[in-house]
């Protein structure tokens, strides 16, 4: 590039940069003014609190005399009843889309090794029920539940009703058409060509409207909030449902970017779904459920400035990563690879956070289900964007790119860390809203092995079968063929744990619809790991 | 509200300064750059199968855009042909860059592989051309008729794959399908790629 | 209130707050690292061209290490320094006769360099007539025992520049179809060594092939449309 692009790049990049630190440095002086009092609004006067300590016996807490713990309860249990209903309808979807597809995931995977398997139909050719399996994941499972959890969380953090439910509950009823109409449209041959766009764009509309449904009962509620101080898993839901309707319009529309430009659109989409919607997402659900589980406060309010901001200003310029090498200009993938490795900034102090916060507490993990599920997503957050990071200099990518590698990569991120933080946020959320407590402990373990065992086979076979494809590409000495024959034990192996995932999620979502139906025995006790009546030294 | 608006404000600038950097700019010069002059748009039967690339996924396991040989010399050794520059894609609607090589790229496919009849082959089952391929068969993209008619294009394929009695034609979907194969040829010179300074020895 | 309906929330610790540790130091320190990187790898890029795709080397560049010369590229080597026009005439050239890497490519500026037979092959013919000179039954004729590869050389001289169409009887089978025309993309010399290649494969025992027997049948023939068997048989004899 010339030296003036470069000077103005560089000049962007310091001033962006800079700029950013000024303002966090300028709003965490100003918050340790009032931080004292800022923090004592969070929670009502006096509320104690303990974590869900299997060790002991459960007595009624509320002894009628406590009137600020009681207002405390109240506030908690009102937030939860306004937004029942609407969190119920998109966690259920969300459920189901799951079943849905992982069942197409298993197919796309068993075709990569047996291509002769439903080969006869057009509807279930790899080139359909592949896209089927990534839109049904995305916009199906992740989207929904993590609108249903936001749904839950923000009435809870701005202690006050969901104003609008009903128009929340709408939503998910068009979402859902909508996404029968894609997914039934692509099964059908009709597809708008594009990775992560792939349903006609007229379809798209159901999904702006119904989003729309919900983000205005969101953002009426954060507009009548009692608090005063913005704890930060508010701000992350704030961004995200700002941030997606933007990227799900700009990139939808119909015959604006043809050609090479199109594929910079579609990129700068696909990575944003990803960076500015299921991340914020997944991170603000963890500052939220592990400090809750523990009953201790995430230990730097600062780094959590930092960490946010710098997701916003670095996460949304990556995207170019996706076409290095390819016919795009040199300035545009260097500018992404820059912040691809900036990235590590808001991964690492958000690590410390999470992980910090954890310290001298990691026994939980054997008696909370959601502090597993969260806390491990959490932790695959730092691996896989950190993989990130490596994976987008081009001394790396030239390996990984266009291999098996990507794919493992995405599913670190979508899976071990979204997914599996999904999971621990249902596991909270169902017994606040179902006044039922999750009937079988043993179901909850055995979803959690299944799918663990399952992905940890499915990243690591692929990871290794990937950077090999990928050494091999550059090397024209070894047929292509040959290529093909060295992934297969690991496409086969990929079959295996996504079997094993399948299966988990088909527990979770019996034992979710169990929940629904308050089936079980009934228990008083929170459903954890460890039985109750074990004994525990405090 | 007020900080909750400046949150809400303060993401959305950023995203708008990142889809200014990785949209607008991108497309000002893109849109700029030189369209190769002898690429031709795609006749109305290779647009039709384009449409049936797209219908049937193909972009998910097949890229079209080999790199430089001085950065991925792979492409290049293995006849994938010369880096692709972004106005070889003027008249691509939407895009087909493709992220995946479980299959080669196909971007120079015309060239290497010009035969109609192996594509139609291939496509009906790749295991008759290469016995340990991964690329699903395509039989509903084929009739299998007692006798073909007059204009039917026949594929004449080896007792082991083919139906006991009768013949396979090839359906118009097909047909297109390989035309497009055919037309993806880029082996004219592409003028935006960067020269060599002119070093006499 | 009945407090089994909060039961949940009546377990629950107090609402998340965020604790006052000053981000640690080596956090801003990375930070610092990070920027002063950014703005080296940035200016690292200068001189990288702005068009024509992201990393892309200069053509001449890539035109050393090109395809092996005959008369018409070696030509074009010497030349291309001096004129744009040549540059992308060769690599036009280096494109399309592009070959699995071998040692036969290295450029060497001798016009009667070694084309490499077997890599053409591999690049131009196999996908059809297999590694093993099989072909596909019914689909693909075999080379291997091709009575019309080792004929007169001037009719797998006729069918590989020109193409061949319509029915045709090859080792006791009869194949329908259309070979394409490959004399846009070979050159005299390539042909040549491609069917000096196949002529003595897989148990093929017919004499080599010379790049003057390619242009002289350019010059009887020039540019012409795909011959038939017939049309080969009434001109060359039977094969």
């Amino acid at each position: 590039m010339t030296p003036t692009i470069a000077i103005l790049l560089i000049i962007t990049f310091v001033l962006s940069t800079v700029g950013l630190l000024l303002l966090i440095w300028s709003i965490a002086n100003n918050q340790f003014g009032h931080g004292q009092e800022a923090a004592r609004t969070i929670f009502s006067p006096g509320e104690e609190g303990h974590s869900e300590d299997p060790a002991r016996a459960v007595e009624p807490v509320f002894t009628g005399d406590n009137t600020e713990q009681a207002a405390a309860i109240k506030a908690r249990w009102t937030a939860d009843q306004s937004s029942r209903t609407a969190v119920l309808a998109w966690l259920s979807s969300a459920v189901f889309w799951l079943l849905l597809g992982s069942f197409f995931g298993l197919i796309s995977s068993l075709k990569m090794h047996l291509p002769e398997f439903l080969v006869s139909s057009e509807f279930l050719t790899f080139g359909r029920v592949r896209p089927v399996h990534l839109n049904a994941v995305t916009y199906g499972w992740a989207s929904m539940a993590g609108i249903g959890v936001a749904l839950f969380l923000i009435p809870r953090l701005f202690k006050t009703s969901l104003a609008g439910g009903k128009y929340a509950v709408m939503g998910s009823v068009i979402w859902n058409i909508g996404l029968v109409l894609g997914l039934g449209a692509i099964t059908l041959g009709m597809s708008d060509g594009e990775e992560w766009l792939e349903f006609p764009w007229q379809i798209d509309l159901l999904f702006v409207v119904g989003g729309a449904l919900c983000a205005i009962p969101l953002l009426l509620t954060a507009a009548n909030r009692k608090v005063e101080h913005l704890y930060v898993t508010s701000w992350y839901l704030m961004a995200a449902l700002v941030w997606f309707p933007i990227l799900f319009l700009v990139a939808n529309l119909p015959f604006t970017f043809p050609g090479a430009s199109g594929a910079t659109v579609n990129w700068w989409f696909a990575h944003n779904v990803l960076g500015l919607w299921v991340t914020p997402i997944g991170i603000g659900i963890a500052y939220y459920m592990i400090p809750k589980i523990l009953g201790r406060p995430i230990i730097s309010y600062q780094l959590s400035l930092i960490g946010f901001w710098s997701l916003a200003l670095f996460y949304s310029q990556v995207g170019i990563h996706h076409i290095i090498g390819g016919p795009i200009p040199t300035w545009l993938v260097t500018l992404s690879i820059v912040h691809s490795v900036m990235m590590s900034i808001p991964v690492i102090t958000v690590a410390i956070n999470h992980h910090g916060t954890m310290m001298g507490n990691f026994s939980r993990l054997k008696d909370s289900p959601t502090l597993r599920f969260v806390w491990i997503g959490a932790l695959m957050y730092t691996v896989a964007s950190l993989q990130g990071s490596m994976e987008a200099l081009r001394s790396v990518n030239v390996i990984t790119h266009f291999t098996h590698y990507t794919i493992a990569h995405a599913h670190l991120g979508m899976y071990a860390f979204l997914s599996f933080i999904l999971f621990g946020a249902v596991y909270f959320i169902m017994p606040r809203l179902t006044n039922w407590e999750w009937p079988w402990r043993r179901l909850i373990s055995l979803h959690f092995w299944l799918v663990s065992v399952g992905i940890v086979i499915y990243v690591v076979s692929l990871t290794v079968a990937g950077w090999k494809q990928g050494v091999a590409l550059l090397d024209a000495t070894m047929p292509f063929m040959d290529i093909v024959r060295m992934t297969l034990p690991a496409l086969q192996a990929r079959t295996v744990g996504g079997a094993l995932m399948t299966l988990g999620h088909l527990v979770f979502a019996f034992h979710f619809v169990a929940m629904l139906m308050h089936r079980g025995a009934g228990n008083e006790q929170p459903t954890l790991f460890r039985p109750v009546i074990k004994e525990i030294t405090q | 509200m007020k900080r909750a608006l400046a949150i809400m404000i303060g993401a959305a600038l950023i995203l708008l300064l990142a889809t200014l950097t990785l949209v607008v700019m991108p497309y000002l010069q893109m849109s700029a750059e030189q369209v190769p002059p002898d690429l031709k748009p795609y006749t109305e039967q290779q647009q039709r199968g384009r449409q049936v690339y797209i219908a049937n996924g193909c972009v998910y396991c097949h890229s079209q855009q080999p790199r430089d040989p001085g950065f991925a010399p792979g492409d290049r050794d293995r006849g994938w042909g010369r880096p692709s520059v972004p106005g070889d894609y003027a008249y691509d609607q939407p895009h087909l860059l493709g992220t995946m090589r479980t299959g080669p790229d196909l971007f120079n496919v015309g060239a290497r592989l010009p035969s109609i009849d192996w594509q139609l082959l291939h496509l009906y089952n790749p295991r008759i051309v290469h016995k340990d391929s991964i690329m699903p068969s395509y039989p509903f993209l084929f009739r299998h008729v007692d006798e073909a008619e007059e204009g039917d294009k026949v594929v004449y394929l080896p007792a082991a794959f083919g139906p006991e009695s009768g013949q396979v034609v090839a359906t118009e979907d097909a047909l297109a399908l390989a035309e497009y194969m055919l037309a993806l040829d880029h082996t004219y010179p592409a003028p935006t790629l960067p020269k060599a300074e002119k070093t006499k020895e | 209130m009945d407090q089994h309906d909060h039961r949940a929330q009546n377990r629950e610790a107090p609402e998340p707050e965020e604790g006052t540790r000053a981000a640690p130091k080596i956090v801003l320190a990375w930070i610092a690292i990070l920027i002063v990187w950014g703005v080296g790898y940035y200016a690292w890029q200068i001189g990288k061209p702005m068009q024509g795709g992201d990393s892309r080397t200069p053509v001449a560049a890539i035109h050393q290490e090109s395809r092996p010369a005959e008369s018409s590229s070696s030509e074009s080597v010497e030349a291309s320094a001096s004129s744009d026009t040549s540059i992308e005439e060769a690599s036009d050239t280096a494109a399309t006769s592009d070959t699995a890497a071998s040692e036969g490519s290295d450029s060497s500026s001798t016009a009667s360099a070694e084309a490499d037979g077997a890599a053409i092959f591999s690049a131009q013919c196999s996908a059809c007539h297999q590694a093993n000179g099989q072909g596909i039954p019914g689909a693909f004729p075999p080379l291997a025992g091709s009575e019309w590869l080792q004929a007169d050389p001037n009719i797998p001289i006729a069918i590989v520049r020109d193409g061949l169409q319509g029915e045709i009887e090859v080792a006791g089978n009869t194949f329908q179809g259309m070979m394409p025309p490959l004399g846009g993309q070979l050159s005299d010399a390539e042909v040549a060594a491609v069917l000096t290649y196949a002529r003595s494969q897989w148990g093929n025992t017919a004499s080599e092939v010379s790049p003057d027997a390619v242009a002289k049948h350019k010059e009887r023939f020039g540019d012409r449309g795909s011959w038939s068997a017939e049309e080969l048989t009434e001109i060359f004899g039977e094969p």
